[in-house]
């Protein structure tokens, strides 16, 4: 080293410096105040008498973290409409309160269940082994690369198609529905687009950027497996990350003040990218994914870590990555870090008491949270597992309050009303 | 009833104590004493790790929330004082990028030829510009330097306090300090101060 002795001087000057001297009274003070803070009720308790308050002025989005490890939960939206990208760059807008379920996230089969609202779909161009597919009580519908939506009622279904073409299964029936046509399930009748239903002007504009395998440039591919794409946020998330990072494209009115595209897209072309790396994990090289994410800065690097620390099961040390994560991060991918410690602290560590002391640090209960619904349903969990009864029934009559139309409601009502319920499916 | 702190190493067993029953029960006096024994430990790290601020004491005390929420949770598998400071690490995490509330009272720096290179002016202006740098590097390579250069620990220790592979700590250790010397060294106080650069 050229300069040892000025760092050995500055390391030893270090060393020696000690903060200011506290009194014994001032530390007894910080002790009790401490002490203090932690036995305080939970902010999920505490929110239940203000919540009338706090969701006023709340956003949500209910369905952050439908990430590849959350396939198969179901979910309600909140609110307001629902945003989000799959692994694949698909991207799925819900009206609120749609109440739907993503099945399988994987490249070769993407499977989205929707037992009622409305939703838009923004596929991206397939290739031949790869399938979407949309179940819905009455009809399921396949994909080939195209803007649609699909509202869902108790008695029908409606596929609008935007852009592109699917094909509608009633049954053995197949109907092949074009661009600027609508199929009712009922009626089984295919006629001219002249509504365009919930998220229409959505869809029209998606179609409008929608685009061919070929010419998708690979920086448009999402960001964060999953990230929820509510525009304002995504402004001010990406305004917020402390280092350069690829900024994707507009494709989507959701997303058309996120940002330019970049103008010199060589610069972020030359390392792999956080789309990238993501996808070292789901192919199984989490030790690589983790070794490259530990040497980048900044809070979604922190997220590879911790899911690439998961997919090595490391359950520990991804709970604690994912809430250094959270540290690091805002709005609904704050809370999607979060979430994602408390569900690895119960699902895999199986740590139900883990999982609730992340939830209630973070005021992952609150209303008006992003991922409220979520988090609510898994503390209620945690509080069964945890053998926490009497909690446990308490705050799911809370659940049921907040989220009546849930898929959970059934389940929540057995385990408020004291019936032997087994764990959710 | 007082619970002994200390470091252990790979090669220590780890003996239950007794007291562990009580934390984990959520006894108060119990966790009481322990958090007056992490403290001093508890605030001089963080006084590390973020540099002088005047938001010192909230840190520390919300280290202390956050360990006392952890010791129902302990389970003697690791030292306390190894939990302690991960604890705290992941605090000095969330204050980085925060203001430092309060002003902290700096000194105007004395010029270089009124000072004896000894005193404690010059030492304090030193080390008030070792944290500023420190203030400028990537959070990571900060810690990595605190825990290692500072607190002397080893890489392997120091990994174990942030969950992360030694090689991964040696890495930061050495680009922290790489851009500590690059920032430095281009600071004439500071060279003329710690007599650096005598072995170019």
């Amino acid at each position: 080293m050229k300069n040892e002795p000025m760092m050995r001087k500055l390391v030893e000057l270090a060393r020696e410096d000690e903060p200011p001297p506290l009194s014994r009274e001032e530390a007894e003070a910080l002790i009790d105040a401490a002490l203090e803070e932690a036995e305080r009720p939970s902010p999920a308790r505490r929110s239940v008498r203000r919540w009338m308050v706090a969701v006023a002025g709340a956003a949500a989005i209910a369905a952050a973290a439908l990430m590849t490890w959350f396939v198969g939960d179901a979910v309600q939206s909140t609110p307001e409409p629902t945003a989000l990208e799959l692994p694949s760059g698909d991207r799925l807008t819900a009206t609120p309160g749609a109440a739907f379920r993503i099945e399988r996230a994987e490249a070769a089969e993407r499977l989205i269940e929707i037992d009622g609202g409305t939703m838009l779909f923004e596929v991206v161009p397939l290739e031949t082994e790869e399938r979407f597919l949309v179940v819905t009580p009455h009809v399921r519908v396949e994909v080939r690369g195209t803007v649609f939506s699909v509202e869902v009622e108790r008695e029908r279904s409606r596929v609008r198609v935007f852009a592109g073409r699917v094909d509608v299964f009633e049954g053995s029936r197949r109907t092949t529905v074009d661009a600027d046509q609508v199929l009712v399930s009922t009626t089984r009748a295919l006629a001219s687009l002249e509504d365009d239903g919930p998220l229409g002007e959505l869809g029209r504009e998606a179609a409008r950027h929608h685009t061919t395998r070929s010419s998708i440039d690979p920086r448009e591919l999402p960001i964060v497996i999953g990230e929820p794409a509510r525009a304002e946020e995504t402004v001010a998330a990406i305004a917020e990350e402390a280092e350069p990072r690829p900024v994707r494209a507009p494709r989507g009115v959701a997303l058309t003040e996120v940002a330019e595209a970049p103008e010199t897209p060589e610069v972020i072309a030359t390392e792999p990218d956080e789309v990238e790396v993501r996808g070292w994990i789901v192919r199984g090289e989490a030790t690589r994914a983790l070794a490259y994410a530990d040497a980048h800065e900044g809070g979604s690097w922190r997220m590879i870590e911790a899911e690439a620390l998961r997919a090595s099961g490391r359950f520990q040390e991804s709970v604690v990555e994912f809430e250094l994560a959270a540290s690091a991060l805002s709005g609904s991918q704050k809370a999607t870090a979060v979430f994602n410690a408390a569900q690895v602290s119960f699902r895999e560590a199986r740590n139900p008491a883990g999982a609730i002391v992340i939830l209630d640090r973070w005021s992952a209960t609150e209303p008006g949270a992003p991922l409220e619904e979520r988090a609510l349903a898994l503390r209620v969990r945690a509080l069964r597992a945890a053998g926490r009864t009497d909690e446990a029934r308490a705050q799911a009559r809370y659940y049921l309050d907040r989220f009546p139309r849930s898929g959970l409601s059934t389940w929540m009502q057995g385990l408020a009303d004291g019936a032997a319920v087994g764990e959710p499916e | 009833m007082s619970l002994q702190l200390r470091v252990i190493t790979n090669s220590d067993p780890i003996v239950p104590d007794r007291r562990i029953d009580a934390l984990r029960a959520g006894d108060r006096k119990a966790t009481a004493e322990v958090l007056r024994e992490l403290l001093p430990f508890v605030r001089r790290w963080l006084h590390r790790l973020l540099g002088p601020r005047g938001d010192l004491d909230d840190a520390t005390q919300d280290a202390l929330t956050e360990i006392s929420r952890a010791l129902p949770r302990y389970e003697g598998r690791a030292s306390l004082k190894t939990l302690a400071h991960r604890i705290t690490v992941r605090t000095a995490y969330r204050y980085y990028g925060r203001k430092h509330g309060r002003e902290v009272l700096s000194l105007v720096p004395p010029a270089l030829e009124d000072v004896d290179p000894e005193s404690k002016a010059m030492s304090r202006e030193a080390l008030a510009r070792l944290h500023r740098c420190l203030e400028r590097l990537p959070e990571r390579r900060r810690v990595a330097f605190v825990l290692c250069a500072i607190e002397g620990m080893t890489p392997q220790e120091a990994a174990e306090v942030e969950g992360v592979s030694a090689v991964a700590m040696r890495s930061r250790l050495m680009h922290a300090r790489a851009e500590i010397e690059r920032r430095l060294s281009a600071d004439p106080y500071v060279v003329a101060l710690t007599g650096g650069r005598d072995e170019e």
